[in-house]
């Protein structure tokens, strides 16, 4: 027959077969038609079908003809002491009876278990094996009682016989509580734990050989029977289950079984226990499936798996949190990184039924670095003891990203290579810490001097092993980029690259395509952008060459694929976005508790602040936060903390004050708790939270945080750019709180710092305007002048003098001009600023309102009183309307004052008193007690006092202005002349 | 008929599947029989009754050491060539027995490590096998459903994966197969297993 005719043939079945039974010949007359040789092949076919035989139907099976055993010993047969009553089972093993004692001895019923000769090989080692089992002596242990050799020669075991049922069965029969269920699981683990202690692993921990008693007691079976049966040296395939629901992962590829291994099949049997179901699922399909499941696949989350089952046997919000973390802790792929000991597991639930916390979920010191478009810095200076925690930690960041890439695919065998590079590396690290005397140098951790080290004996030592060299190169390149270092991480990685080619071809492929990927990543670090796109795009050819362009791996391609548009027009940037939505969409569907995964997310977020998208900006920042929150607090700490930091980041510059602090506080809390206060991060976090009180007048915890945060970011070499930052805020808010000689100090640092720098001309600019204000202030009117030209120059040339810094400067400058006695000049520069920053409205910007106010002071200067007095009283109209109120209690208070001012010099003493009483509370809330500002408020107050002839109450303030005035280190003459009682006429104060 | 040496193995009878299959298939099988002949020995005792070594346990053998070694990307590619590994084996195996029987022919496998194949008869292995070749001619897709249900001792669902289709084309394909296969082997074949 031919291959057409065939296809006519099969369609014609389709059809039929579609159809019941009945109508098989019509409808086979119909389709045939004229066609005789067609009807008789479907006919015929048809008449094939149907029923079921046992040989195409069944499935092939290879039995042993040689040696036959009689399907079960009869009843009444002597083994060894016994005596058997029934078969009560068949195992894996052999056969299970019922027995007791034949000489009567003890009224004892055994389980009598026969054993496949083929299964012992050394009958030696059964011998000593079994002796070390009969001594397992506990009462959730079904006890070994007897052994021996039967007649047949086949070996025999009794054991104390069990009637119970399966411990899942028992939970459900009894409707058990979670309480009840953590009990009698806590009650296997002392069993296992007591085992452990001799020496012995179950191997084989599942709910069928775990019963439970009529009198509600746990009994483990077969106990150690596997491990002392297959004593045979090839250990992977005589190990390989048949089902691999309850095989730890090394089981499955034929590692060594430990202890560990116990501990993740009880992690299993607590799942089953909790939520009714097994963690993976296999569906009944493939072994294949199921095995790479157990293998690659993350631990599904037990709360997660409960809230979506049918019939949970526990409400699933009971579970979440501490057990979801115990599980989670007990099924990690590698087994050094279980619970220790199955007591440490059983303490935990303990724990849990305690209402403790568990261990499960402390923070660790390893952490995962999320990544702020362009800002990874790492680098920190460490006293010597906390040398070999940074080290580690560092190590651990590169390598929880490679892993976190890598856990998709072959998860054992990269796991145990990637633990020797580790090893290997941490090696090199502690050696070059001893070669480090002691001494100042010494504490600055000089990891390049480290890396460089590390680079030349890898290179010496690995010479002979490509494969690993490669590894250990590409994680120093990822080290180096942390770092920082980025020109040493492009010469690795492009030495890397380079020696792959050289040894294994160009050819696309997976493992080519990871190297460009780390070539990529270093270049986007130095903003060599346009070669790194290109390697990038044909590291994505390479994964899809390989099948693999939907694998975590090419996530990462993608996400470096979006960070490198940064700075690229709109069209380039929303290119990069979808770049960013692949990613993430890639790993949501295959990997989503990779870590990487927290990377993509805030990136995105930061793009969408590029694109002044603030509210797109929060969601990603939300969805970051509740994704590396969900991936537990135990090895996520720092996540999780630099999640809130980020969060609350964004939401303090759109005006969120609240939320921000809020999140910025427990972002500052998870941080230092995770890495400690020096690291750069949790440095930043305090800097920002400081920033954030600041503007929102809490200054004295804002000054607190500010210096710690300056403390730390300032003593590393690479903390610099941000101690800059910190520095310049720092030193606004000691001006602001009258602490002038501080603030002086910290701006003259800055600009130390940035004067040759010329990346930083801007930031230099800014810090020497506000330093000019300072010196205005404390009387050094030639430098401040100098100061301030020459950045009112510079701001002209990198910003539109409509800005609202330009603004801002100028207003300083107008400050200036009234310092230097010179107040028409200054009024003139007010009322440019009013002018260009929009009416002074009901609704006054914050430029204007500061305008105002110096504007209010040049008239007090001028002796044009009416005009001051209601510039003073339209800003506090605009204060009151002004939906941030809170943030403007500096203003206030100037406002309040220069009213008051005005009032009193317009004959008005008593109704001065309310504004001035006001203006000194507020400065008392705002600032330093020694402030010139609220010393200078107090004179005000003592002077309209003094009017109303209430001498003795002014005394007390003069006293005070006094006493701060001496304390002020240099204080102007222009100010000087205010805290003089006979002087203070005049109306100074703008301090902006 | 290819030796089974462990170098230079040509599956006789592609059914479809791609040289790739094949090659993997190629090296798949002598790491197969040397299970085979390890559970062989490991199971000499096992009783009749409830536990006789399905085809599958193989399969699974083969998994575990080459995902070892190699690691897959897809399930689809493995089971394809383990059921043609395995159809290779049990045929070959078949046929060793068969000439044993008759007194001639080298023995790749001595006597007492070769398992018989229950289910089947050698013969009818063998005729499975031929038919299936001529199946092949007609439909590839037909004829490797059948590699996959009876020689590899596949399910619907694995059958479906191995082969890239859905559960129901599986299904309705089998029986189609089936059909032709009684057919073939003959109106009067018994393809009803006596009672061991």
């Amino acid at each position: 027959m031919s291959r057409p005719a065939w296809d006519r043939v099969e369609a014609a079945l389709d059809e039929i077969l579609a159809l019941p039974e009945s109508e098989w010949t019509e409808a086979s007359a119909r389709i045939a038609g004229n066609d005789a040789n067609l009807l008789a092949e479907i006919n015929s076919l048809l008449a094939c079908t149907g029923g079921v035989d046992s040989i195409l139907d069944g499935s092939l099976s290879m039995e042993s003809p040689a040696v036959v055993h009689p399907t079960g010993l009869a009843s009444g047969t002597r083994i060894g002491a016994y005596r058997i009553i029934e078969l009560i089972g068949q195992g894996g093993m052999g056969e299970v009876y019922r027995a007791e004692r034949a000489d009567g001895q003890y009224e004892l019923e055994v389980a009598l278990k026969l054993i496949r000769a083929e299964v012992v090989e050394h009958a030696e080692r059964f011998q000593a094996e079994r002796q070390i089992l009969a001594q397992l002596d506990h009462p959730g242990i079904a006890r070994l009682l007897d052994g021996g050799v039967c007649d047949d020669g086949r070996p025999y075991m009794a054991i104390e016989l069990v009637r119970g049922v399966p411990i899942t069965e028992w939970c459900t029969q009894q409707r058990s509580d979670l309480a009840a269920r953590l009990r009698l699981f806590m009650a296997v683990c002392d069993a296992v734990a007591h085992a452990h202690g001799a020496l012995v692993v179950h191997r084989d921990i599942k709910p069928g050989n775990v019963l439970v008693t009529a009198a509600g007691d746990i009994k483990l079976l077969d106990f150690g029977v596997a491990k002392l049966l297959l004593a045979a040296p090839d250990n992977a395939t005589q190990n390989a289950p048949l089902t691999p629901a309850y095989s730890a992962p090394e089981q499955l590829t034929g590692r060594a079984i430990t202890t560990a291994t116990d501990v993740y099949a009880l992690g299993i049997l607590l799942f089953e226990l909790l939520c009714g179901e097994l963690p993976w699922k296999s569906d009944g399909r493939s072994f294949g499936i199921a095995v790479r499941k157990i293998l690659n696949e993350t631990v599904p989350t037990l709360s997660r798996r409960a809230r979506f089952s049918k019939d949970p046997p526990v409400p699933w919000t009971s579970l979440r949190g501490d057990l979801d973390a115990i599980t989670a802790k007990a099924l990690r792929k590698e087994p050094g990184h279980r619970y220790s000991t199955v007591a440490a597991l059983r303490d935990d639930v303990d724990r849990v039924l305690r209402h403790e916390p568990v261990t499960a979920r402390e923070g660790a010191r390893l952490y995962v670095i999320g990544r702020f478009v362009r800002r990874q810095r790492l680098l920190v200076a460490v006293a010597g003891s906390l040398f070999a925690v940074i080290v580690a930690a560092l190590i651990g960041v590169a390598w929880q990203a490679r892993l976190a890439v890598r856990e998709a695919q072959r998860a054992e065998r990269e796991a145990g290579k990637a633990t020797a590079v580790k090893d290997f590396l941490l090696d090199i690290f502690k050696q070059s810490s001893v070669r480090n005397p002691g001494g100042v140098e010494a504490k600055k951790l000089n990891v390049e001097q480290l890396l460089d080290v590390g680079t030349t004996q890898i290179t010496a030592q690995l010479r002979n092993q490509p494969e690993v060299r490669e590894e250990v190169m590409d994680t120093l390149a990822n080290l180096n980029d942390e770092l920082g270092l980025t020109d040493r991480a492009k010469a690795l990685a492009t030495q890397n690259l380079d020696e792959f080619q050289a040894r294994v071809g160009s050819r696309p492929g997976a493992a080519l395509a990871r190297l460009q990927v780390s070539l990529a990543t270093a270049l986007i670090n130095r903003d060599e952008l346009a070669k790194a796109r290109d390697l990038l795009h044909r590291a994505l050819e390479g994964y899809a060459a390989a099948g693999k362009i939907d694998s975590a791996e090419a996530a990462a391609a993608y996400l470096q694929l979006g960070l490198a548009s940064y700075n690229g027009t709109t069209e380039e940037k929303a290119a990069g976005v979808e770049n960013l939505r692949r990613a993430l969409d890639i790993l949501t569907r295959r990997d989503p508790a990779n870590p990487l995964r927290g990377d993509v997310l805030s990136t995105l977020a930061s793009f969408a602040k590029l694109d002044e998208d603030d509210a797109g900006a929060t969601r990603w920042y939300e969805e970051l936060l509740a994704f590396q929150t969900a991936q537990g607090v135990e090895r996520n700490a720092f996540a999780i903390g630099y999640a809130y930091y980020v969060l609350g980041d964004h939401q303090s510059v759109t005006h969120r004050y609240e939320d921000a602090e809020r999140n910025l506080r427990q972002g500052v809390a998870l941080l230092t708790q995770a890495v400690g206060p020096q690291h750069p991060t949790a440095a930043d976090a305090r800097a920002r939270l400081g920033e954030l009180l600041f503007y929102m007048g809490h200054r004295t915890d804002a000054a607190a945080l500010l210096e710690d945060a300056l403390q730390a970011q300032a003593s590393t070499a690479q903390g610099i750019d941000d101690a800059t930052e910190t520095r310049k805020t720092l030193g606004d808010l000691e001006f602001t709180r009258g602490r002038w000689a501080r603030a002086e100090q910290l701006l003259r640092q800055n600009l130390q710092v940035m004067k040759h720098n010329p990346d930083k001309q801007l930031r230099f600019n800014i810090s020497a305007s506000h330093l000019a204000s300072v010196l205005a202030f404390e009387g050094d009117l030639a430098e401040a002048r100098a100061l301030h030209d020459a950045s009112l120059e510079a701001f002209g040339r990198y910003m539109s003098t409509k800005s609202r810094g330009y603004a801002r400067a100028l207003v300083r400058g107008g400050n200036l001009a009234l310092a230097e006695g010179n107040p028409e000049a200054a009024a003139a520069i007010f009322e440019r600023v009013i002018k260009e920053a929009g009416p002074a409205g009901a609704e006054m910007s914050d430029e204007s309102m500061r305008a105002a106010l110096g504007l209010a002071a040049a008239d007090l200067e001028q002796g044009r009183i009416e005009p001051a007095r209601q510039q003073a009283a339209a800003v506090l109209q605009a204060i009151a309307n002004s939906p941030q109120r809170t943030e403007l209690v500096e203003q206030e208070a100037q406002a309040q004052r220069l009213l008051g001012v005005a009032l009193l010099r317009s004959g008005d003493a008593a109704t001065a008193e309310t504004p001035l009483r006001r203006a000194v509370s507020l400065r008392e809330s705002l600032d330093d007690p020694d402030s010139p500002w609220l010393a200078q408020a107090r004179m005000d107050l003592a002077r309209c006092l003094i009017a109303q002839r209430r001498n003795a109450e002014a005394r007390g303030l003069r006293d005070l202005a006094a006493a701060a005035q001496h304390r002020q280190p240099k204080l102007g003459a222009y100010f000087r002349r205010e805290l003089e009682l006979a002087g203070g006429a005049n109306g100074n104060g703008g301090k902006y | 008929m290819a030796g089974i040496d462990g170098n230079g193995i040509v599956i006789e009878g592609n059914l479809g599947a791609p040289a790739e299959t094949e090659r993997m298939a190629a090296a798949l099988i002598p790491l197969m029989y040397q299970d085979l002949r390890r559970i062989a020995r490991r199971e000499r005792a096992r009783v009749r009754a409830g536990a006789t070594l399905q085809t599958t346990a193989l399969v699974h053998e083969a998994y575990l050491k080459l995902e070892h070694l190699v690691g897959f990307n897809d399930d689809e590619h493995f089971l394809r060539a383990c059921a043609l590994a395995m159809r290779h084996i049990l045929v070959n195996h078949a046929r060793d027995r068969m000439a044993r029987k008759r007194g001639g022919g080298a023995a790749h496998v001595s006597i007492d490590e070769a398992p018989e194949i229950s289910g089947a008869p050698d013969e009818v292995v063998i005729k499975i096998n031929d038919s299936l070749l001529e199946l092949a001619q007609l439909s590839p897709r037909l004829a490797q459903v059948v590699e996959c249900r009876f020689f590899a001792g596949y399910d619907d669902a694995e059958t479906a994966v191995a082969l890239g289709l859905t559960d129901r084309t599986v299904r309705r394909d089998w029986v189609k197969a089936r059909a032709w296969l009684r057919r073939e082997l003959g109106a009067g074949a018994d393809l009803t297993l006596e009672e061991a």
